[in-house]
């Protein structure tokens, strides 16, 4: 999968904000581009067993999923997603024997829903399934999602780097 | 902290930005002088915290005093034309709680520039050739870029000496 460009330098702030997400978005699969199924299993950090590629792509997909559909949509969790009370508070990156394909197919599936969720609310709209938290507004919604997706990518650059040595984009692309 | 769950645009823009730029202190406590310059990428010696740290802050001076506002570079950055691509991270011999502390002082610098102009109104230098970038482009991109070097420090600073989150690293 190819990068999602940039939004335009001077595109107004819904095209900036929703822009910037999907451009984040897109360096996940880059980020996984020839990896073997083993080494997007493997942990290099040893004190967070969790943080391998495979569980980072998961935990990304859920995240997606906990804020646009659980939270500005309002859709209750019937037990649809990973996390159960009394469960493993991390339990949507328990995927030891998910192909990483699969992983990141349900993320960019993920992706497109939480576009189309947001595609005719007002940035000022607020959270619809916070229960009796504050809500916070799309705008709020967004700007974090671009700062977590990115701050991830930053794990997954790191993570990458210690299995395999690759670095940046355009040398996973040679790979493929 | 972070920004008002309803404020507006401003208002998030800088917040978000303000947040993470008091989170790479944050990531930087109890780092011993030694670890804050330890390589633990050997494909990578300048992914380092101290070296992570200037370059977000001369990434800050670019964008904000170079692009936007509009400051030519007459010598006072380290970049020269046929030098280092990355010599402001070179800073082997420089203290963490410099580097921290000038980071700082840029991001008040960057929001005394962003302060004074519109969301919409564009860089003032000619950047690159397909045109100038507005204050809210800039600041969306520094949101992403402050927040990729953030995950970069998180596993820096784990690989490091196990530290993780945000409590305090002591």
């Amino acid at each position: 999968m190819t990068e999602v460009p940039r939004p335009a330098l001077t595109a107004p702030e819904r095209d900036q904000l929703i822009g910037w997400l999907d451009h984040q978005r897109s360096f996940v699969r880059m980020k996984c581009t020839g990896l073997s199924e083993e080494d997007a299993h493997r942990n290099v950090v040893p004190t967070s067993p969790l943080m391998t590629p495979a569980g980072l792509v998961a935990h990304l997909r859920w995240n997606e999923y906990s804020w646009f559909q659980l939270s500005v949509l309002g859709v209750p969790d019937t037990g649809q997603t990973p996390w159960t009370e009394g469960g493993h508070p991390d339990a949507e990156m328990l995927v030891d024997d998910v192909p990483i394909a699969q992983l990141l197919d349900e993320y960019d599936a993920e992706c497109a829903r939480s576009n189309e969720a947001i595609a005719n609310l007002s940035l000022d709209a607020l959270e619809q399934g916070t229960g009796n938290g504050e809500p916070a507004s799309l705008r709020y919604v967004l700007c974090h999602l671009i700062e977590e997706t990115a701050r991830h990518v930053g794990h997954l650059d790191i993570i990458r780097e210690l299995i395999d040595g690759r670095t940046g984009y355009t040398k996973l692309e040679e790979t493929a | 902290m972070r920004p008002p769950l309803t404020g507006d645009e401003r208002t998030q823009l800088v917040g978000w930005l303000d947040h993470l730029r008091s989170l790479v202190r944050v990531k930087c406590e109890g780092l011993s002088e030694v670890d804050a310059h330890r390589v633990v990428l050997p494909t990578s010696p300048l992914t380092n915290v101290a070296s992570l740290v200037a370059h977000l802050r001369w990434v800050e001076y670019s964008w904000f005093q170079q692009n936007l506002a509009g400051v030519p570079d007459t010598g006072q950055t380290p970049w020269t034309p046929d030098g280092h691509p990355d010599a402001e991270m070179l800073v082997d011999d420089v203290p963490l709680a410099q580097l921290l502390d000038e980071y700082e002082a840029e991001n008040a610098r960057s929001n005394a520039v962003v302060a004074a102009m519109d969301l919409g109104d564009v860089e003032r230098a000619v950047v690159r050739d397909s045109g100038q970038a507005s204050v809210r482009y800039v600041l969306c991109h520094l949101i992403e870029e402050t927040a990729r070097h953030l995950g970069h420090l998180d596993i820096v600073r784990e690989l490091l000496d196990g530290g993780t989150g945000y409590e305090s690293m002591n």
